[in-house]
């Protein structure tokens, strides 16, 4: 995965690298508030596990594809837009297990600090780390968006990645860990570290069994259903189903 | 309606279309103007966009409708898209009016 190039160390190889094609993507640096690098990393990323449903019409045989897409860039954006550090993804995908594993990571200044550092009015809700934990894989919660004017650089999103990606990765077998300062997620379990042994920055892992996402779709669709009924929707409203020709 | 702008996203982002704050300015920049001449049409052509996730939804379309309000929907078309694009930007358009809803509500 070429782990120790990132820790600094550039050791002469005696060995012949393996190609990673369709199994693996060695680790990548997320740039530094490039916004503009999120799509092309999050295809590379893609292309590295699926390569075969790249150029897929039909979005009903191209799930894991766009699953893997779709998510990787939600949790990259995330590293961009609140870490203040350097983020990191890798990825690889187990045949055996059927199984695709993804973990990104930042050196950034963690969940509780970002809720502080952006002003949240959610800042004051949570005493713990994992207290914070919980609140940002809620719905329509996110550092940024109580930033109500959209040009004014801060409202960009929704809120709705963390939470979108848990319930996705529930929904198909998958697993899905959140792991910053002293709290860490791991499926449904909720855990505290011992104080001064924790993740100054935040990582966040997740996994998708590959035979499942053909269903990506449905999957998404459910999980937005769920966000949607927790804002007091009851459905799309009709004049938007008219606007698509 | 006597005037048309027809925006082609995928000559913009390309066919992933991922990046809030390229949205952002993407809005600012290129749909403000157009949508500031009240008797313009805008068409939104996804011709060529494979994926979208949230963020760049909630960026371009929630945000749209919170600067222009309910009735900017009247005057926007979406053509071409691709069925799980085509549920990102309903979604997305559905909390932009909820979101102003609830807003005036309060």
């Amino acid at each position: 995965m070429n782990f120790f190039r990132h820790l600094g160390q550039h050791e002469a190889e005696s060995f012949k690298r393996r190609d990673g094609a369709d199994r693996f993507m060695e680790i990548q640096t997320i740039g530094r508030g490039a916004q503009r690098d999120i799509a092309a990393l999050s295809t590379q990323v893609a292309n590295s596990i699926c390569p075969e449903q790249s150029e897929e019409v039909d979005p009903s045989k191209s799930g894991f594809f766009d699953c893997i897409e779709y998510s990787v860039s939600e949790m990259m954006l995330n590293v961009v837009q609140h870490s203040r550090g350097v983020g990191y993804v890798g990825a690889q995908y187990y045949p055996n297990q059927d199984k695709t594993q993804i973990a990104i990571a930042d050196t950034g200044i963690g969940i509780k600090n970002s809720f502080w550092e952006w002003g949240s009015p959610f800042r004051t809700r949570c005493t713990s780390d994992l207290e914070y934990l919980k609140l940002a894989v809620g719905p329509h919660v996110s550092c940024k968006t109580h930033q109500v004017d959209p040009f004014g650089g801060g409202c960009e999103n929704a809120g709705v990645g963390l939470t979108m990606l848990r319930d996705i990765a529930h929904s198909c077998g998958g697993d899905f860990a959140l792991v910053s300062g002293e709290g860490a997620l791991l499926n449904d379990a909720e855990i505290t570290f011992p104080k001064g042994h924790g993740y100054q920055g935040t990582f966040v892992s997740f996994s998708f069994c590959r035979s499942k996402m053909d269903k990506f779709g449905e999957y998404s669709e459910a999980a937005r259903s769920h966000i949607e009924k927790s804002n007091g929707s009851n459905g799309t409203i009709a004049e938007i189903g008219e606007i698509f020709k | 309606m006597n005037s048309k702008h027809v925006f082609k996203l995928s000559s913009e982002f390309g066919r992933f279309c991922a990046d809030g704050g390229r949205a952002i300015d993407f809005l600012k920049n290129c749909v403000r103007p157009a949508c500031d001449n009240n008797s313009s049409e805008i068409v939104f052509d996804l011709d060529g966009v494979r994926n979208m996730n949230s963020s760049f939804a909630n960026a371009l379309f929630a945000n749209l409708v919170r600067v222009y309000g309910e009735g900017v929907l009247s005057r926007i078309s979406i053509v071409n898209s691709r069925e799980n694009v085509k549920k990102e930007v309903a979604s997305s358009l559905n909390f932009g009016v909820l979101s102003l809803r609830k807003a005036v509500a309060a």
